[in-house]
């Protein structure tokens, strides 16, 4: 999503395995949230209905709208990929044994050096809650202790 | 995997088998309330579960996975503080936190174990269902289902069966309220 209505506060009440990026252009007030769940579309069924699962769909798109009004490297901050189920025994067999590690190697690939990449709060076994304000490109990170980090992403 | 009807019944024994398990463990009236059970989307969890807890609020919550024929997770949400008058009425005033969270999680064994007691009453299988070790987190809500959805999503299980349980535990002080929820990939 891209949108450069100062009104607008993009939010994720919960990031746990999921990363998002978030990015905010400072000349152009734009900013943009990609929400990304799996790190790759490869093989699976649901690129059709649900595209912007996939960090090597959303992450190229969030960046395509943002170029295609004039925010080109915009500032950015990636915040998730943590690693809160352990399922060793499940994951076995299926071979998903760090889910928000994958999502967070797949994002840096696929942001490809084109954004200025401000913050990287990613890792860890718990999760965040975040609020991105469009008006200010002011980034606030919660975590469970209600801590809050602000990250000012429309520095030039 | 089930019909409406066998999963009404799967539902019926699990209630049955869950109330008469964690009044016996906890030596107090458990009441283990059926809310709902819905079918629903893997990526619909925040929304779908956001009904019944803050999904930005944090809670001690209580994992299990079930592997074998027969597979699901069980995620049980406990508001903190109910959480620590729980832990302290089962240890009479002990506070180490590591043994709180081991009698709670406990609590996420002995609940897992009944459930698939009672949907092996309703669902023939034909081999074996196994509970994994407890996880217990302090967590939002919000992330911890963010983090089943995409888990069930990487292991391609897309529709779920969700079942929503009312915890009702009557302690000395009050009343204990928590949230339970079975999801069960279809």
């Amino acid at each position: 999503m891209v949108t450069g209505d100062p009104e607008t506060v993009l939010a994720v009440p919960g990031i746990g395995s999921c990363v998002v990026v978030c990015v905010f252009h400072p000349r152009t007030r734009l900013a943009g949230m990609a929400h990304i769940v799996l790190p790759s579309s490869q093989g699976r069924s649901e690129v059709s209905t649900k595209p912007f699962w996939f960090a090597d769909i959303a992450v190229p798109h969030l960046l395509e709208s943002m170029k295609m009004k004039g925010a080109i490297r915009p500032n950015c901050a990636i915040v998730g990929g943590a690693k809160i189920l352990n399922f060793s025994l499940m994951a076995t067999k299926t071979s998903v044994a760090n889910i928000g590690e994958l999502n967070v190697k797949s994002v840096l690939e696929n942001l490809n050096g084109s954004v200025n990449l401000v913050a990287q709060i990613v890792g860890g076994n718990t999760g965040f809650s975040i609020r991105l304000q469009v008006a200010n490109g002011i980034l606030f990170v919660k975590d469970k202790e209600g801590q809050i980090r602000q990250i000012n992403l429309s520095l030039p | 995997m089930g019909t409406t009807r066998t999963f009404e019944e799967a539902l019926k024994f699990a209630q049955l088998e869950c109330e008469t398990a964690l009044t016996e463990f906890l030596g107090t009236d458990v009441e283990f309330h059926p809310i709902e059970w819905i079918e629903c989307h893997a990526d619909e969890l925040l929304s779908v579960v956001g009904q019944f807890v803050g999904v930005e609020e944090v809670y001690r919550a209580i994992v299990v996975g079930v592997y074998g024929d027969l597979q699901g997770y069980l995620v049980m949400f406990f508001p903190i503080k109910d959480a620590e008058e729980l832990a302290a009425y089962m240890l009479d005033g002990e506070s180490d936190p590591e043994i709180q969270e081991s009698v709670l999680a406990e609590i996420g064994n002995l609940t897992t174990a009944r459930l698939l007691m009672g949907f092996s009453k309703a669902i023939k299988t034909n081999g074996e269902a196994l509970p994994t070790p407890p996880q217990t987190h302090v967590d939002f809500s919000g992330s911890l289902l963010q983090s089943l959805s995409a888990l069930l999503l990487s292991q391609g299980q897309v529709k779920v069966f969700h079942s929503v349980w009312k915890l009702q535990i009557q302690l000395p002080k009050g009343t204990v309220n928590g949230t339970a929820h079975f999801f069960l990939p279809m």
